[in-house]
């Protein structure tokens, strides 16, 4: 769904939009306005963090902004010139965390982004994540496994079943009906989903 | 084109293929003295009259410098191109709000001409090197003239256009594989092909050679183009 969103795919049938833009036809405008990270980051490896995001700047056709800052929001103080390909598993995610956002988009789009990260790591990125829709008015579409990192982040939930947006709620609502915690509204809505199934078969 | 170029400069490192570069141009300098040193080693060689002339041997020289540079172009075509836009690699390429032509070519022409720079100057100091050691030592016993100083250069840049140009029809085969061994393989074939048609044809004969090569050249890059334009990832 996301590769749809930023243009990866061509949508076989009907259309895809952001921002009011369609994903195919205004695919730059689109790429200008939002920040991504899907599957696995990839890197220059041989460049810094810093020169990767003068990099990723330049081809945004952006002036440099603070890379520094930028760095250090994210957890990557003092990388210094140290080439990406040392950097471990968790790093890199920050790193991409950083591409993401260096450009300031409107929208960010996140796939797993805290995957890879340790317990200290997970908490900064969801605090910084609070602070970029809270602050810098950024909104975040992001998809994860990890229902209980969901449920801390997001403001509006969706679950994809099958490849099929089988509910979208507030996340207030889900707390209000199921207090014991996002698994058991997850499950209700899989099982409902399921026996929709079965009974149109 | 110029920003995207330099882009890409900044991002993968030409090191590798300035040494590259300079080692083949030294290999290619040593085999052509030893094709002139020929006759002198074996002077019951039956071809000895075609190491006996200046025509020939840098002929040779730089259409074995030529096969070389195509095999370097493909290799640099396989870095710059194909592993850039096969599996992962290929949503950062697609991520920018750059038109995916604009990117693709820049990465063309950056293949294209430093191939052809590489040989050129290459192909010059080696070929100015044979000459100018000709002209104080000379082994080959034909007479060193203008003309075949001129026909030295003028070898070596009909050789290096086409270096590039056939890197860029091995990438076509690379990039439709997406595969970096078909990619090298193919400039491995192609050179060879070429070299033969190359060493039994005269300068007009060379000539149409670089034509066809130009003509076929632009439809890879167009087909090419088409590829990346429609590729999904």
């Amino acid at each position: 769904m996301f590769k749809l969103l930023l243009g990866l795919l061509k949508p076989s049938a009907g259309t895809a939009s952001v921002l009011g833009l369609d994903s195919v036809r205004d695919n730059a405008a689109i790429l200008r306005r939002t920040g991504s990270m899907i599957e696995t980051p990839v890197f220059y490896e041989r460049l810094s963090a810093a020169e990767n995001l003068r990099l990723h700047l330049a081809y945004m056709g952006q002036e440099d902004s603070d890379v520094e800052t930028v760095l250090r929001r994210v957890g990557l103080p003092d990388t210094g010139k140290q080439p990406v390909s040392s950097f471990s598993l968790g790093m890199r995610q920050r790193l991409a965390i950083a591409r993401a956002i260096i450009h300031r988009p409107e929208v960010l789009i996140l796939d797993e982004p805290v995957n890879g990260l340790d317990p200290v790591g997970i908490k900064e990125m969801r605090a910084l994540f609070r602070e970029l829709v809270e602050k810098e008015g950024m909104t975040i579409l992001l998809s994860s496994h990890l229902l209980s990192e969901v449920e801390q982040i997001a403001d509006r939930i969706g679950i994809i079943a099958g490849g099929t947006v089988v509910r979208e709620t507030d996340t207030e609502m889900i707390r209000q009906k199921y207090p014991d915690g996002m698994e058991n509204y997850f499950m209700t809505v899989i099982n409902e989903d399921r026996t929709g199934e079965i009974i149109h078969e | 084109m110029n920003k995207l170029i330099a882009l890409e400069l900044k991002r993968s490192s030409l090191g590798p293929y300035h040494i590259a570069a300079v080692t083949s141009g030294a290999a290619v300098l040593a085999f052509q003295y030893l094709l002139a040193a020929i006759p002198h080693i074996d002077p019951m060689e039956p071809d000895i009259e075609m190491f006996s002339s200046y025509r020939h041997l840098i002929g040779m020289g730089s259409i074995i410098c030529m096969a070389v540079f195509t095999v370097l172009a493909a290799v640099m075509a396989a870095r710059f191109v194909v592993e850039e836009y096969t599996g992962k690699r290929a949503v950062l390429a697609f991520s920018y709000p750059v038109s995916r032509k604009r990117m693709f070519g820049a990465k063309l022409v950056l293949v294209f001409l430093y191939t052809a720079a590489a040989m050129l100057l290459c192909g010059s100091a080696v070929e100015g090197v044979f000459l100018i050691t000709e002209t104080f030592f000379p082994l080959c016993g034909d007479r060193l003239t203008f003309g075949v100083v001129l026909g030295a250069f003028g070898a070596v840049l009909c050789n290096g256009i086409l270096a590039g140009l056939l890197g860029l029809l091995s990438l076509w085969a690379g990039l439709w594989k997406q595969s970096v061994p078909v990619t090298i393989v193919t400039a491995v074939i192609t050179a060879s092909l070429v070299c033969q048609i190359m060493a039994a044809c005269s300068w007009i004969g060379a000539i149409v050679v670089l034509g066809a090569a130009g003509v076929l050249t632009a439809f890879a890059v167009t087909s090419m183009m088409r590829q990346i334009e429609n590729m999904e990832v």
